[in-house]
This record gives C-alpha cells, sequence and structure tokens, in this order.
C-alpha cells in the first residue's frame, strides 16, 4: 500500500512539474526617458504620439475570438519600489520589469503597461505619480509612427472594413477607401441619422487599426464621414452627437451599398439569436402589456363580480369587491397612461 | 385586536432581533477599522499581517450586513410557521382573534421588521464610512454637493413631481416587501397541505420553484419590452414625460395592489378553509 502511495506521489510531482514551464516567465526590460517621453523596450525605442483615442484597441481583423463578449487587453504588471510586487494576468506568459532610474522613482509610485495589440507594437502606459496625478498616454514604436500617421491622412487604397464583429475572418468584409466611391461633401443633421457605425482602418501589414471612419445611414442611403479630417481630427473620441451637424459623403458605389445592408442585417440577427427588429418589438410589447395591464386585469373584473354575486360570505365579498375596484383602477389607468405616451 | 396580536409579535421577533443588530453594529465598526487602516497603507508600508486583517475585516463586515438582514427575515418567518403552521397553531386559531387579523398582523410584523432592518444596516453602514472617512462625510464641501444635488434633482422635476415619486416608490417598496412575505406565507400553507412530513422542506421547494418561474418571466418580458419602453419614452415631449413617468409608476402600484390582494385572498382561503393541522 505504502509503495503505492510512494508511486501516486511520483507521477502526481512530475506531472505538476512538467506544467511548470507553461507557469514560466519571460521577464522583458522595458526603461523610459527622463521626461517619459520616450520608452525602450528590446532595443527599441517607442514614443509618445497624440490621437491615442483613434487607434482600435481590439486587436487585428483576425483576432476575433478575442472580440466576441471577452475583450482581452494584453497582459500587463505593476512596478512597486520591491521589483518583487509584479502582478500577472493569468492567461499570458509574458510580463514586463521596469527600470527606473532614481529620479523617475522619486516621483513615481506606480506604472501600468499593457500592449494594446500583443506585438509589442503600442503600449498603453499609465504613470501613478506620488502627488496623485496619472499620465495616461501611448507609446509606438518609432518604425510604425510614419505607418501611423500615414493611416491617419489615409488615401484610396488605404484597407478598411465596418466593425460588426464579426465570428470569423471570412465574413469581413474587406474594401479600399477608393471602392466607396464618394460624393460631394454634404451636410447631414444628425436628427436624421437612423444609424451609425464605425469603419475601421489598418495598415497593409495588418499590424495598426484605427477608426478610419464613420459609416452612417439617412433614410436608406448610406454616407461615409471622415473622422480623420482636419474638421475633427483634433477630437480625440469622435461623438456623433455633439455636433448639429455633421460632413459626410455620399457613398456612391451601390454593390458596396447592398453588401454593407446585408452585413448590418446579419448583425442585428446574428448567432446570438439576438432579434432586434423596431417593429417586431414594439408590436410585441404592445402585446404582452396590453395582456397584463388590461385584459387580465378586464377578465379578473369579471371573474371577481361573478364570485362577489355568488358569494355569500361578508368576509370575502369584501375582498372581492376590492378587487374589482383595483381592476378598474388599472384599466382607467391604462387607457390614460396610452392617451399621454402616444400623444 | 390587531395591536396585541401585532404587540405580541414585534416582541416575539425583537426578543432575538437585538443580537443580529449588535453584532452588525460590531462588525461594522470592525470594517471601519479595517477601512481606516487600508487608507493608511496608501501612505506608508504596513506590515503583512496588518493589511490582511484589514482586508479581512471588511469582508467580514459587508457579510455581517447580509447576515443580519437575512437573520431578520428568518426571524419573522420562523415566527410565523410556529404560529400557524406548528403545535402553538392550535392555540393560535381558538384564539377570539379573526383569521384577518392574525394574517395582517404577521404582514405588519414582516413590514416593521423589514424597515427596522434597512434602517439599523444603513446605519451601520454609515458608521462604517464615518470611521476612516469621517472628515470627507462631514466637510462643508460634502453639504454643500448634497444640498445642490438635491436642489437639481427637485428643480428638474418640479416640488409636486419629486413629492409625488418619492409617494409612489415607497408604495411600491412597500407592496413588494407585502408581496414577498404573502408569497412565503402562501408557499408555507400550500406546503403544509401536500406534505405531511417534510413541510419544511416542502415549503422550501415551492419557494424555490417559484422563484425560478416568475424570475425567467420577468426576466423574458423585461428582455422584450424595456428596450421598446425605452424608445417610447425618449420620444415623449419634455411637457409629457413627467405626468407619463407618474402614470407609469401607477399602473405599477395598481398591478401590485392587485398580484398582493389577489395573494392575500388566497392565504386567506387556506388558512380559513383549507389548513388542516391535524
Amino acid at each position: 500500500m505504502k509503495n503505492k502511495l510512494l508511486v501516486l506521489l511520483t507521477v502526481v510531482v512530475l506531472l505538476f512539474s512538467l506544467t511548470l514551464p507553461v507557469f514560466a516567465t519571460e521577464l522583458k526590460m522595458v526603461t523610459f526617458s527622463d521626461d517619459f517621453k520616450t520608452l525602450i523596450f528590446n532595443d527599441e525605442t517607442y514614443s509618445r504620439i497624440n490621437s491615442n483615442n483613434k487607434i482600435y484597441h481590439f486587436g487585428s481583423i483576425y483576432d476575433y475570438e478575442f472580440n466576441i463578449g471577452e475583450y482581452e487587453e494584453g497582459f500587463y504588471y505593476e512596478y512597486s519600489d520591491s521589483y518583487t510586487d509584479i502582478e500577472v494576468e493569468e492567461k499570458f506568459e509574458e510580463k514586463f520589469f521596469c527600470d527606473l532610474t532614481e529620479e523617475q522613482k522619486n516621483s513615481v509610485i506606480d506604472i501600468d503597461i499593457v500592449d494594446l495589440h500583443n506585438n509589442q507594437i503600442l503600449f498603453d502606459v499609465s504613470i501613478y505619480y506620488k502627488d496623485g496625478s496619472v499620465l495616461q498616454v501611448n507609446y509606438m514604436r518609432d518604425d510604425y509612427i510614419a505607418k501611423y500617421n500615414e493611416l491617419l491622412k489615409s488615401n484610396d487604397n488605404t484597407k478598411m472594413y465596418l466593425d460588426l464583429l464579426f465570428e470569423t475572418e471570412e465574413d469581413v468584409l474587406i474594401f479600399e477607401k477608393g471602392d466607396l466611391n464618394l460624393g460631394d461633401k454634404e451636410k447631414i443633421d444628425v436628427n436624421d441619422i437612423s444609424d451609425f457605425f464605425d469603419i475601421v482602418s489598418y495598415s497593409d501589414d495588418e499590424t495598426l487599426n484605427i477608426y478610419g471612419g464613420m459609416l452612417i445611414i439617412v433614410d436608406s442611403d448610406y454616407y461615409f464621414v471622415d473622422i480623420n479630417s482636419p474638421k475633427y481630427a483634433k477630437e480625440e473620441y469622435f461623438d456623433l452627437y455633439s455636433y448639429s451637424y455633421v460632413e459626410a459623403y455620399k457613398i456612391n458605389n451601390e454593390e458596396l451599398c447592398e453588401k454593407f445592408e446585408e452585413d448590418i442585417d446579419d448583425f442585428y440577427n446574428d448567432s446570438f439569436n439576438y432579434i432586434y427588429d423596431d417593429e417586431l418589438l414594439e408590436g410585441l410589447t404592445k402585446i404582452l402589456l396590453t395582456i397584463v395591464f388590461l385584459v387580465l386585469p378586464l377578465a379578473l373584473f369579471v371573474l371577481f363580480l361573478i364570485l362577489w354575486i355568488k358569494s355569500k360570505e361578508k368576509k370575502y365579498k369584501k375582498i372581492y369587491f376590492v378587487l374589482d375596484v383595483i381592476a378598474v383602477i388599472q384599466v382607467i389607468l391604462f387607457f390614460v397612461t396610452n392617451h399621454f405616451m402616444f400623444k | 385586536m390587531l395591536k396585541k396580536v401585532l404587540k405580541y409579535d414585534l416582541k416575539h421577533v425583537f426578543k432575538y432581533w437585538w443580537i443580529g443588530a449588535i453584532a452588525c453594529f460590531a462588525l461594522a465598526t470592525l470594517g471601519g477599522v479595517g477601512l481606516k487602516i487600508d487608507d493608511m497603507s496608501m501612505e506608508k508600508e504596513l506590515p503583512i499581517v496588518i493589511n490582511i486583517f484589514s482586508g479581512l475585516s471588511i469582508i467580514i463586515a459587508l457579510f455581517g450586513f447580509v447576515i443580519f438582514s437575512t437573520f431578520s427575515e428568518v426571524l419573522v418567518i420562523i415566527r410565523t410557521y410556529k404560529n400557524f403552521y406548528s403545535d402553538e397553531g392550535y392555540l393560535t386559531f381558538t384564539l377570539p382573534v379573526k383569521r384577518s387579523t392574525l394574517l395582517v398582523s404577521k404582514l405588519l410584523t414582516s413590514y416593521i421588521v423589514t424597515c427596522v432592518t434597512l434602517i439599523t444596516a444603513l446605519f451601520n453602514f454609515f458608521i462604517m464610512m464615518c470611521i476612516p472617512y469621517y472628515k470627507d462625510i462631514f466637510s462643508r464641501d460634502t453639504i454643500i454637493a448634497i444640498k445642490e444635488f438635491v436642489r437639481d434633482v427637485i428643480c428638474e422635476m418640479g416640488v409636486p413631481y419629486f413629492i409625488f415619486y418619492v409617494i409612489e416608490i415607497l408604495v411600491i417598496i412597500t407592496l413588494a416587501i407585502t408581496l414577498s412575505m404573502l408569497v412565503i406565507l402562501l408557499c408555507m400553507s400550500v406546503g403544509s397541505l401536500i406534505a405531511k412530513k417534510g413541510k419544511i422542506i416542502a415549503s422550501f421547494a415551492l419557494y424555490y420553484a417559484f422563484t425560478n418561474v416568475s424570475t425567467s418571466v420577468i426576466f423574458v418580458y423585461m428582455t422584450v419590452v424595456a428596450p421598446a419602453l425605452m424608445s417610447w419614452l425618449n420620444d415623449i415631449s419634455d411637457a409629457n414625460f413627467n405626468i407619463v413617468l407618474a402614470l407609469l409608476l401607477s399602473v405599477l402600484i395598481a398591478f401590485l395592489l392587485m398580484i398582493c390582494t389577489l395573494a392575500y385572498l388566497a392565504q386567506y382561503r387556506l388558512l380559513d378553509k383549507k389548513l388542516n393541522l391535524q
């Protein structure tokens, strides 16, 4: 018996030790310049970029398993004085190790670094100072900054796709900006917009994604809003409804518009089995509310009226009467509410 | 007669309730100390044992609130069960008291105990927050901020509507508490009828089944109804919005009142005609 236990224990320990490499971590050194304007990692220099909220944080177009319901930010670490207090996200194996100068340690209490695309091109860094302030900046690898600026400007060959959280890469409709066949600039009243979706631009090597524009739907026409145009480029985050009018270009490529319509319909009736149809939903709601707040009280009114008439016991007659009164009040309230709601 | 019956019901419940209240107060104080230590650890490094203590005391304090609330409700349920469904019920139903009086007394006891428990829990939570943050809580800025917030809310909806909404919300809460007690009573009554042995288990099973079914129905309902309702409310003009909201709350009150009355009727009928303690 003892021997069997010993063998079992040995097997368990061996199996456990085989799993250890899974948890093995590879420390990577990160340093900053004195003024925190540059970051050095893996002998590569990263500089701060502007318009950091234009970066599309949901990974590359082929990383959709991360997008649907489980957005993974990558892995990050926390720096502290002792260098030993490092927290690691469970699913990821790599972690960063930050080496600050004495002067930096005097003013900084904590630093969080997130590799936004899991490819060491773009880091989202939060620097917590001892005075309580927080600096949140993005650092991009120097060799990508030119590519990033080019993406922001965009041209007819810029690759784009509609942000509809597609499940597989085969579903993604990729087009070039030139394919949109844009018309003249028009001023669109935001109150006329029935729906809108983000358009994502990505670099040729698929390493960088940014918010390249917005698709807006006015009646059945499709328009493109260039959110990186000089008019909107200064905004850190493009908020459609913060404007009364937006400048947009009509998309004249009808075939592309039909494909957009198909994809949008699929999005609303997608594999989550979420039925989103305004008219159907409103119709169903009206039926359900009418049943509960009109039909049911009327039925109960009739029932308890009959019981009130037939009942010989005073104590029950009282309760039936009260129920009838409440039913009548409910029916009246239903009609009054209906009147004011749909006035 | 109601006052006497209510007095005895409340006396019986509060005989043990105060133990839970004091325990909750003690845990809340402990939690407050834990929060204070946690606050201090932001400025200077403290030994790990103290950090563990502060973390644990906060968690235990929060658990304390939950356990205290549950304990209060359980006291009311036990009192009701013993009074109606156990051997003591033989005495209860031979007293010169109407069945409706007994039932109303239990409902009032449940309502009073729930309100007192809620006030006590809130007070204890306030104590817990005061220990670390008393300077911020009692500062002039906080009082000004609260005044401004209340003033803004009242200004936006107008004083009459504000008072009306407060009354409606209090009525809805009252009806919800009453309904939940009636459901428990109904489950106990039906459980006592259908099971000769294991009445408590039968009551639990019925309550569990009812809760699951009602939650599912409400969930399905809200999933379908809520988006459309929100869309309709968005389309209402500002002039009509307050009226519509007040009316919607009134409709909800009427609905809850109807359900409560139906449940009361069912429970009363069971007590009156069907409950057989033999």
